[in-house]
């Protein structure tokens, strides 16, 4: 199908590399990119494209330490169903997720209101706190994860709370301009 | 996804990994449940959370959000290094043995021919050593240090398992038990397929992160295997739909590359899109993007398009630059936009660095939202408190809000993950004044027609031109859409006659009586035709958004098209001259290309797979 | 009303009249839930507040993924979720959807003092006659595992009435149609029992060596039954290991009612023989005047 009539492990038509490579998200919570530890200039995708503005827009681990992510929940479809009572009854209100260890550092309690913040806006949430999400240990430093589900806004018939698109950066795929909304940084305390 | 849903219950191991299938996909999944009831398959999840896929799995593996690139390219390396590949598959079915230009490399964090400034790759170093013969040198016994393969071993070498634990930030243990388990899948009876979804593609490396799974299923020999496959899972009803049909500003319909403001002719256009075989007795599809581009402009602009206008190539926008959904935004944000249609999309919500959004917002003279929810995106310049810190006195923009129906009160189609594409029909009438988008985007459609024909203004002419051939102009019926989504034939092609008997009547040629199906293309029509007329796209991103219905998708696919694949010239038709008739081509019968000859068979039997050789080359296929 | 006939009726909450016998072989039904399919995406949920036109609250969260966080009289069906460590190290998060068990041997039904308001039909299915409905909360007592809930609006009882009017023309409850991945079956009791120790027996092959089906004997065995990955820990999900109609509740129906009538028998009779031997009570000083 294609001109070699082969499948590529050497694809010249990827912007980043004809070899994959690991770049930390632009906001990562290392600080480095162990692959180049020596090269500052390589620590993210060089080859993605970031607006001025939102470069000065990425946070730092200093001030946020933790490694969040945005995510789906099966009760919901992203914005829509929060219209939809049925699916409003099965999830009705805004939450993060932290781990057990998190949880316990930062004095929070299952249930408890927290308040996440990121370099570019804040989500203020109830908080579940479950074994399923370790700490792990990142370069011989403990790296925590904040989980934080999108499906709730100021519309709709689930309890109203904060849009999560309030923490994530503007910065995209080096190839499809697909945001990144799964890897940044964020700070957590109790609201 | 490169295999279909119903295949995955074919597999020996399934990996979700960059998504969360049983979350998301919750009937899609009954598949791998079954996999795993019936084949035994084991599950293996690797996820920064244990989610509700694990609660499932045979075995979950954390890792850090954003480095599955480490991930993978440690089991590249394990699989690598322990000889756990498929050496057969590999060398029949990959580039391993091509070499590389010996200017290529890579150091520190940088392939060659890095530009600082510009933040992007001059790729001159890349690509293969082409030989006088205009072929890749190869080395089939892959071990020229200059070929693909012995490149990558170098490259990956450098991901042991002590760098992908402290990259991750997965316990060594855990990360060589599931590349083990990845590895067991290189035996030729034993497949393993994976289930992606948003999980790999929302991070600024997410197109190499899929990549590196592609290579590693290359390396087992799972790629074009039952059960095996790189699976993308896709998320709305319809989001396959909208991306076949070009709802993203780069593209045309059926992914042709859209043209930018340095391709200024037509020839210089194809030249860079047109494929040409780099190894002996390769197919090289794309050489036929010359035709489908031609069958596409024919479809928009009919006989408009002529071979002496170039096919109507002035009239298609040249991008400037990007108009992805982030530069959209921050175009907007620098207060270069005036409007935005905003159709079933609710960007406040959906793109990052909301305040970043609701400044650009605010800076539009005008939006139209047309959704049939109440979105926060209509209601941006409203406060709600801390949820929504506005003031609306310093918004000026003015909002518009045109409700449109939900996907079960219109009647079009859905296509899923699988590419199957169903029809649905209405269920109820939407509320109130509520429109479907197609008739709500064909009336501004008409209008904007109108208004040309009255004012004129800068090059009216594709508008004027654009085909609109539906009984209602204002509300297209999803079945005319269809259809035309289907493709025509632009002029009557006869059937070869019959080398035995050339002088029977054309009537026996015909499998039905020519008058009723003399304007029909060759495809079938079956009882539920299905195509994506729904325009109601869900998570539509554009800013303006054209009408997806005129475009012709290009054959090869279920719905190949008369002309193109018969032969033609590729210079394209006319529909004065006299058509040709079709070369015979061996092992495609005549009246199966007529519709109506068995329900259903002639999509396939329409020569998708392979089309006519191009007259001036040899008759074999690729092998 | 009754969603299957008077005749199907074979028993019935507080009433000695015997029930009616002549219907023959009437297959008994079960539902199967088959936890290690279940991936806890509460389609069961909104599928039942769909069938039954309930609504529940729009409520909070208090930190799980549980909503409700247990049963209502409008939620008869509920996810819950638990993160438990059977083996040191090893998590597992257990998915389990509640509801009624609808048990052989009801504990409901033979706690509640209002006649016809709890029925078990000769299918197994335990359906509670709304209509009968005191509201005094002795089913919730009764029940071994706590599931009937009485409504704050009208003061009836509510449960999972494993969609008797949808079995009743022939059709699988809301529940089992709707379950995406299959974890819920329906059929006879015999072939749910056959098919769950199968699924038990393929996942003790998967590496759930307690694999198995829980379907107690202490109620005479279950019309909702599961297949546990844990059988032999059923508290890990919150289900009682053995259960058990409370001794208190059988005897309070059962032997205290004989006697009960017998104590008032009795003491009618003693009255009587006291009158006749003793008397009614006399005044000695007016006797002596006299």
């Amino acid at each position: 199908m294609n001109p070699e009539g082969v499948a590529r492990f050497y694809a010249v038509a990827m912007n980043e590399g004809p070899f994959p490579e690991h770049y930390e998200p632009f906001e990562t919570p290392v600080g480095v990119n162990l692959m180049c530890p020596t090269n500052p200039k390589a620590v993210s995708n060089p080859a993605a494209r970031v607006y001025k503005g939102d470069m000065e827009a990425f946070g730092k681990k200093e001030e946020f330490p933790y490694a969040a992510t945005t995510y789906r929940l099966t009760e919901h479809l992203h914005f829509w169903t929060k219209h939809s009572r049925s699916n409003a009854i099965t999830q009705p209100a805004p939450f993060v997720e932290i781990g057990e260890e998190l949880a316990r550092e930062k004095g929070i309690r299952q249930g408890d209101r927290v308040k996440v913040k990121s370099n570019r806006g804040e989500v203020i949430a109830a908080c579940v706190v479950t074994k399923r999400m370790k700490a792990l240990e990142v370069n011989g430093k403990k790296v925590h994860h904040v989980g934080i589900p999108i499906h709730w806004g100021f519309k709709g018939v689930t309890q109203n709370g904060y849009l999560a698109n309030a923490l994530t950066p503007f910065v995209g795929d080096a190839n499809s301009q697909t945001p990144e909304y799964k890897a940044f940084l964020v700070n957590i305390e109790k609201a | 996804m490169t295999n279909s849903w119903t295949d995955i219950k074919n597999t020996d191991l399934v990996l979700i990994m960059g998504g969360n299938a049983a979350e998301a996909h919750p009937c899609g999944f009954k598949w791998v449940t079954e996999a795993q009831q019936h084949r035994k398959a084991k599950l293996i999840v690797v996820d920064p959370r244990f989610t509700r896929s694990a609660a499932v799995a045979d075995y979950y593996a954390p890792i850090r959000v954003g480095t599955d690139i480490a991930f993978l390219a440690g089991v590249i390396n394990y699989l690598l290094i322990n000889n756990k590949i498929h050496l057969d598959y590999v060398k029949l079915n990959t580039d391993a043995s091509f070499l590389v230009k010996d200017e290529f490399g890579f150091d520190n964090g940088f392939f060659t021919g890095y530009n600082e400034g510009s933040r992007s790759y001059n790729k001159a170093s890349w690509g293969y050593q082409m030989g006088p013969d205009g072929f890749v040198k190869t080395d089939d016994t892959l071990q020229d240090p200059q070929c693909v393969f012995q490149l990558m071993k170098k490259h990956f070498s450098r991901y042991t398992p002590e760098m992908v634990s402290k990259i991750t930030g997965t316990p060594k243990d855990q990360f060589l038990k599931v590349a083990e388990m990845l590895g067991e899948t290189s035996a030729p009876n034993k497949v393993m397929t994976i289930l992606y979804a948003l999980g790999w593609t929302q991070h600024s490396v997410g197109s190499q992160n899929i990549r590196t799974m592609a290579m590693i299923q290359l390396l087992l020999g799972n790629m074009g295997r039952p059960g095996g496959g790189v699976n993308a899972l896709r998320g709305h009803a319809n989001v396959q739909g909208i991306t076949d049909m070009c709802a993203l500003p780069e593209n045309l319909s059926g992914y042709m590359s859209a043209p930018t403001d340095t391709d200024d002719t037509r020839e210089k256009y194809m030249a860079a899109r047109t494929g040409k075989a780099i190894r002996p007795n390769q197919m090289a599809f794309t050489q036929n993007f010359p035709k489908w581009h031609t069958s596409l402009m024919k479809a928009y602009y009919g006989n408009a398009a002529t071979k002496e206008n170039d096919f109507a190539y002035d009239w298609l926008p040249k991008r400037d630059g990007a108009y992805d959904v982030l530069a959209m935004f921050e175009l907007m944000h620098q207060g270069k936009m005036n409007g935005f249609l905003c159709q079933g999309f609710n960007p406040l919500a959906a793109v990052p660095n909301k305040k970043k959004l609701s400044a650009g917002l605010s800076k539009l003279k005008y939006m139209v939202v047309f959704d049939p929810l109440e979105t926060e995106t209509s209601e941006f310049w409203k406060n709600f408190g801390p949820l929504n810190d506005v003031d609306p006195a310093k918004i000026r923009t003015e909002v518009f809000r045109l409700p449109t129906s939900c996907f079960a009160e219109e009647t079009g189609t859905f296509t899923n993950s699988s590419r199957v594409i169903s029809w649905k029909e209405k269920a109820v009438d939407p509320p109130g004044q509520s429109k479907a988008d197609s008739e709500i985007i064909s009336r501004l459609f008409m209008k904007l027609r109108e208004l040309y024909a009255k004012d004129g203004g800068k090059l009216p002419e594709p508008i004027a031109a654009l085909t609109w051939n539906y009984s209602n102009p204002s509300a297209p019926a999803p079945d005319e859409v269809l259809r035309e989504i289907n493709g025509r034939a632009l002029v009557n092609l006869l059937a070869p006659p019959d080398p035995k008997n050339p002088d029977a009547r054309v009537q026996s040629r015909w499998r039905q009586a020519p008058s009723s199906r003399a304007s029909r293309s060759c495809v079938t029509m079956a009882a539920r035709p299905a195509a994506t007329g729904s325009i109601a796209a869900r998570s539509a991103p554009p800013a303006i958004s054209r009408n997806g219905a005129i475009r012709a998708t290009r054959p090869g696919w279920a719905y190949s098209r008369a002309g193109a694949s018969h032969g033609q010239p590729t210079a394209g038709f006319s529909t004065t001259a006299q058509a040709p008739m079709p070369r015979a081509s061996p092992g495609i019968r005549p009246e199966s290309i007529w519709p109506g000859t068995a329900a259903g068979r002639v999509a396939q039997t329409c020569p998708t797979s392979a089309p006519m050789p191009r007259p001036n080359r040899m008759s074999g296929r690729s092998s | 009303m009754a969603s299957l006939q008077s005749l199907d009726v074979v028993a019935r909450s507080a009433t000695t009249l015997p029930t009616p016998q002549v219907r023959q072989a009437i297959p008994q039904v079960a539902k199967l839930i088959d936890e290690s399919k279940c991936i806890g995406c509460k389609a069961c949920q909104v599928a039942c507040m769909n069938w039954n036109d309930l609504r529940d609250e729009v409520g909070e969260t208090v930190g799980v993924y549980d909503n409700p966080v247990d049963l209502t009289p409008s939620s008869w069906t509920v996810m819950k979720f638990y993160e438990v460590e059977p083996k040191a190290g090893s998590l597992e998060w257990l998915i389990r959807k509640d509801g009624c068990m609808h048990c052989e041997d009801p504990g409901c039904l033979k706690a509640c003092p209002s006649p016809g308001a709890i029925v078990k039909y000769a299918n197994g299915i335990v359906d509670f006659i709304s209509e009968n409905c005191v509201g005094c909360g002795y089913c919730v007592k009764g029940c071994p595992f706590d599931v009937p809930r009485i409504s704050q609006k009208d003061n009836k009882a509510y449960k999972c009435t494993l969609c008797s009017d949808r079995v009743s023309v022939g059709l699988e409850p809301a529940c089992v149609k709707t379950c995406p991945t299959g974890a819920i079956s329906f059929g006879t009791k015999d072939d749910m029992v056959s098919y769950g120790e199968k699924r038990a027996g393929e996942l003790k092959e998967r590496g759930f060596q307690n694999a198995g089906l829980y379907n107690p004997e202490g109620v005479g065995g279950t019309h909702v039954m599961y297949v546990l990955k844990h059988a032999d820990k059923p508290q890990l999900e919150e289900l009682p290991a053995n259960p058990r109609i409370d001794p208190m509740v059988s005897l309070w129906k059962g032997l205290a009612k004989p006697l009960a009538v017998a104590g008032m028998i009795g003491a009618m009779v003693a009255g009587f023989f006291h009158y006749m031997k003793v008397g009614p009570v006399e005044d000695k000083a007016e006797k002596e005047e006299a």
